[in-house]
């Protein structure tokens, strides 16, 4: 299978007050494509670190990480720009958009923007649409960012990150500011997104939403623990039984 | 408890905290400044004359005998007069002036040499101290005169009177309240009463004359007695207003620093309401956490209240002193011959600082008031209430056809129109107090101005040394000829031109009970008609006169009204036909027709030639022409109209362009320390956005380029609006100064286009952009993978 994201030795240092914190201790594994990999933890154990420097939004302190081929660790600022407009999708905790734009056009920004992305004026906004309508949320297109709820705004965020047709989306959390019922339709919008062949990395602390995930890795101390795999989420009766069994392989390693 | 809230507030916020300071730092300094400034200005006339003593009144007459006596009668017998003092003087022109190296004196009129222990009013130096001394050998100049000639301290000149003759060192430049205006045309030669006795002994009497400071609780009686005598050689005679008027071009020059220290005022006050209402509503989760754990409203104001107490008064503090020296700054380069001083001293600038606290507290005041709608609620959800159904977003991506960094900036400033529109109009009033100001320049050094002096307008002037030679008994007859001399020497050359000259007179007019003593001017080689009137037709025959809206208002007179004019040699009647402007004698002036026979051995001066082409040279041949002229007259200057029109003016057109540099500079200043201080704001407010854009894929370079066309909009925008506003406010400012001087009418100001519309504009938007681009610079500090960090 080809890899999309290759970790090796992966190493995060903060100095805080001349004091070493090592976030990160020699990481190293393998993302191929078309997988949903979850990253479990507990709190502080490094969890948000890893996705920020595996996405080349934070810099590393050693060790190296490859993104479909290309060493990012020596990709410049501009360069790395570029690389997550085109190439990768995030999605953040918080559903955090420009205020002073509408919703539809806090998704199409980064279309706008890319150079990359050859679709005409009138394609990108056809595909944004296309977006919302698939995930649910067309009827607020023309609405501020405040007159949308949580759930919707979270589904624009994803619909944001999809809108340049990247390898990857990094999600950090993507369910934690978010009710039950809101937190499953989003997991649904993200496991549908991963069969339509989106490789997808996402931290979270919820076992229903590391469930839906074809590999789970867990994270203590910066180290990585180990790793289940539970393969594809194909269809909802299964979910229960993944959840099983991720608890009882999490119970095993002491969360 | 608060005091701890405080100091974690005052740590925690450094970025907020101290741009606010620095807000408040600028406005306690220009409010500070220019208040104090502004009173300067306003009392900085009648300061100046009862400084230097100057009285209520004034005479310069001009000859000895019996005159002396019957000007002095009347001052000793005037019930109005409460006392006098008499100062003699000596007249003199260019010629009795020798320069070292053989350089020729510029200067078109008369001199008034003067007897240092004889001078009745105080003297000021450079440095606005009184001037104690003048040592044998030594000699003062008025400053106008000494610039004028290029003159320094250590130089050396010789005076030439008759067969006497001695050298001087320049001693310095003397503010002189009476004669010091460049309008007044009379500089002063002040030397030791030794040297004086020498030079003036055996002189004609007709070259002396005497200046008296009259102190009078009535002007206007002592004026009627005084001009009711036509035994009297008067030069020029009137009260503190009268003279006030001789210094309308340093006024001109303090006016701009009164636009400018209002327009400072009112920059300071939007940009301090900005900073507040900011930084507050960036507090609101704060306020609806401590609402949320029990706080009442009351106690939560009080908090903020006493922050920004600490810092208002800490700000105002720093920015009182520092507007001590800036004002002083700016009033030194307000004027160079009136001496200017602040009235109001420290306590005027005190009370502007605590003026500043004051307002900073009503302000949080009223911004507080919010307090009471936060909601815990808000905290919670970041500010967002989710009950706003207002659109915030003008504009659609899809629609807009902009990249997004364009977009976003644009959307931007039409979505907060207050914060830009703030920004705006403290742009606008930058540019435009430069516009202001190179409009009146440009309109002072334009030679078209010349027409507002009631003159023709020409190519070329050529200096007269000879006009004494004509004020005398066939003196008109031998200007003709004299003139007709020029024309044909200048024909000979191949450069065919008409020679015309203006004499001026000094005449009384009485209209039944109201008289008017004013300058009369008859052109020689020229036509009535040929002058620019405002009403009536102009006159036709020797008994038509037409007047200035001025001399018709002290005459009780209109268009069409038979007028006395009182000549040495009996009265004559005369008819207003027209009226006219004149930016000469502060607005009085009479014009004769040119068949009016009068004997030219009465009048007071005579202007330079004028000489005008008649085969309509271009810019480039009257340039060539003038240096030929030049060779031609070797013992005389040439003038261009533009140069012809400085000589006139003075140096208004000269201070003003100094103050132009400031005002630049200040206006550059301000407008890099606004936008700073406002972007390094919005940085600090944006921060979130701007990492939410970094993580989605934008380079630094489209940040930093959203922030700068942001900015640059609302720079483009004010300078479109100054572009439409500025022949308004040019006409609202210096347009009124215009007036002021005479211009009843107005004044059409000289706008070119390339200074107004392309260099000032580009020089203010490329030092403000170039700012802007600094500051956003930290746009790359701002670290993506902090984004779910920010609050």
């Amino acid at each position: 299978m080809e890899k999309v994201l290759e970790v090796k030795d992966l190493c995060k240092t903060y100095v805080v007050n001349k004091r070493q914190i090592n976030v990160l201790k020699n990481l190293n594994f393998e993302i191929e494509k078309g997988e949903m990999v979850a990253v479990m933890g507990p709190s502080g154990s490094g969890k948000s670190t890893l996705l920020y420097t595996a996405s080349g939004m934070d810099s590393m302190t050693a060790g190296s990480v490859r993104f479909g081929g290309r060493d990012i660790g020596g990709l410049k600022a501009k360069a790395l720009a570029d690389l997550r407009l085109d190439e990768m999708g995030f999605v953040f905790q918080q559903m955090y958009m420009l205020k002073n734009l509408t919703v539809f056009d806090n998704i199409v920004l980064p279309a706008f923007q890319s150079k990359k992305n050859a679709d005409s004026k009138k394609e990108k906004i056809r595909k944004g649409e296309a977006l919302m309508k698939k995930l649910g949320i067309i009827e607020i297109a023309d609405n501020d960012i405040e007159e949308a709820s949580g759930g919707q705004l979270q589904r624009a965020c994803i619909c944001r990150s999809l809108i340049n047709n990247p390898q990857m989306v990094f999600a950090d959390e993507p369910t934690g500011a978010l009710n039950r019922s809101a937190s499953e339709e989003v997991m649904e919008q993200f496991v549908q997104i991963n069969r339509e062949g989106t490789t997808i990395m996402l931290v979270t602390h919820d076992i229903r939403v590391a469930a839906k995930c074809s590999r789970v890795m867990y994270l203590v101390d910066g180290t990585l623990r180990g790793e289940c795999r539970l393969g594809k989420c194909e269809k909802a009766e299964g979910t229960r039984e993944r959840e099983r069994t991720l608890t009882s392989w999490l119970t095993e390693l002491g969360w | 408890m608060y005091f701890h809230i405080l100091k974690r507030d005052l740590r925690r916020k450094k970025a907020m905290n101290c741009i606010l300071l620095l807000f408040i730092i600028l406005t306690a300094m220009f409010l500070s400044s220019s208040v104090n400034n502004i009173t300067a200005v306003q009392t900085a006339l009648n300061h100046y004359f009862d400084k230097a003593g100057i009285g209520s009144y004034f005479v310069v007459t001009k000859g000895r005998g019996e005159q002396e006596q019957v000007i002095k009668d009347i001052l000793e017998q005037a019930e109005v007069v409460e006392s006098y003092g008499r100062e003699p003087v000596f007249f003199m022109n260019a010629e009795n002036i020798s320069l070292a190296m053989g350089r020729q004196v510029e200067q078109g009129g008369t001199l008034v040499l003067c007897d240092f222990a004889e001078t009745r009013i105080i003297l000021f130096d450079k440095d606005n101290k009184p001037v104690t001394e003048v040592g044998e050998g030594e000699v003062y100049l008025s400053r106008g005169f000494l610039e004028k000639n290029s003159l320094a301290v250590g130089d050396t000149l010789t005076l030439i009177v008759g067969e006497r003759q001695r050298t001087f060192t320049v001693a310095g430049g003397v503010k002189d309240a009476l004669l010091g205006s460049d309008i007044m045309g009379l500089p002063r030669i002040v030397v030791d009463g030794y040297s004086f006795a020498y030079l003036t002994e055996g002189a004609e009497a007709g070259y002396f004359g005497d200046i008296y400071y009259i102190e009078t609780d009535d002007t206007k009686a002592l004026e009627q007695e005084i001009v009711s005598r036509d035994d009297i050689n008067l030069i020029v005679q009137g009260d503190r207003a009268m003279l006030a008027m001789t210094y309308v071009m340093d006024m001109l020059v303090a006016g701009i620093l009164l636009v400018v220290s209002f327009c400072l005022i009112l920059i300071a006050l939007l940009v301090l309401r900005f900073a507040i209402t900011f930084t507050l509503l960036s507090e609101y989760r704060e306020i609806g956490i401590m609402k949320a754990i029990g706080i009442p409203n009351g106690k939560i104001r009080c908090l903020y209240l006493v922050k920004y107490l600490a810092l208002a008064v800490l700000g105002s503090l720093t920015g009182l002193l520092v507007s001590i020296p800036f004002g002083k700054m700016l009033l030194q380069n307000a004027s160079k011959t009136i001496v200017m001083e602040a009235q109001g001293g420290i306590f005027l600038n005190v009370v502007c600082a605590a003026a500043v606290v004051v307002l900073i507290l009503l302000f949080c005041f009223g911004c507080t008031r919010r307090v009471k709608k936060i909601t815990p609620c808000e905290a919670a959800r970041n500010g967002q209430s989710g009950e706003r159904y207002k659109k915030k977003s003008v504009l659609r991506l899809g629609r807009a056809g902009l990249m997004p960094p364009e977009f976003m900036a644009l959307n931007d400033c039409l979505g907060n129109g207050k914060r830009y529109g703030l920004l705006l109009l403290t742009f606008t009033i930058c540019l435009s107090m430069i516009v202001i100001i190179i409009n009146t320049i440009n309109t002072l050094s334009s030679g078209n101005l010349i027409v507002a002096f009631n003159m023709m307008q020409s190519d070329v002037y050529l200096d007269n040394q000879e006009v004494m030679t004509f004020m005398t008994k066939g003196g008109r007859e031998r200007l003709t000829e004299r003139i007709e001399e020029i024309e044909k020497q200048l024909a000979a050359e191949g450069m065919p031109a008409r020679c015309t000259m203006e004499m001026s007179f000094k005449l009384l007019f009485i209209n039944g009970e109201e008289r008017c003593i004013s300058i009369t001017s008859q052109g020689t080689g020229t036509q009535a008609e040929e002058y620019v009137y405002l009403e009536g037709t102009p006159p036709k025959q020797a008994d038509e006169i037409a007047v200035t809206g001025l001399v018709a208002e002290k005459l009780g007179a209109q268009i069409g009204d038979t007028v006395t004019m009182v000549l040495p040699d009996g009265e004559r009647k005369c008819m207003i036909t027209a009226l006219y402007q004149s930016l000469s004698n502060m607005g009085e002036g009479v014009r004769l027709h040119e068949t009016f026979e009068i004997d030219y051995a009465y009048a007071l001066g005579g202007s330079s030639y004028q000489l005008t082409f008649t085969d309509n040279p271009d810019r480039q041949e009257i340039g060539r022409r003038i240096d030929r002229i030049g060779e031609l007259f070797e013992e005389s200057f040439v003038w261009d109209s533009d140069e012809y029109l400085c000589l006139m003016i003075g140096g208004a057109a000269d201070y003003l362009e100094e103050v132009k540099e400031i005002v630049v500079l200040l206006v550059l200043f301000i407008c890099i320390f606004v936008v700073v201080l406002m972007e390094r704001s919005f940085l600090a407010k944006e921060t979130g956005e701007i990492a939410i854009l970094k993580a989605v894929g934008f380079a630094d370079r489209a940040l930093v380029r959203w922030h700068m066309v942001r900015i640059g909009i609302v720079l483009l925008a004010s300078t479109v609006l100054t572009w439409l506003l500025q022949p308004w406010l040019s006409q609202m400012s210096a347009g009124q100064v215009f007036q002021m001087m005479g211009m009843s009418y107005g004044v059409t100001f000289v706008i070119k286009p390339f200074e107004v519309f392309f260099f000032y504009p580009l020089l203010l938007c490329g030092g403000t952009l170039a700012a802007v681009w600094l500051t956003a610079q930290y746009i790359r500090k701002i670290d993506a993978s902090k984004v779910s960090n920010i609050e």
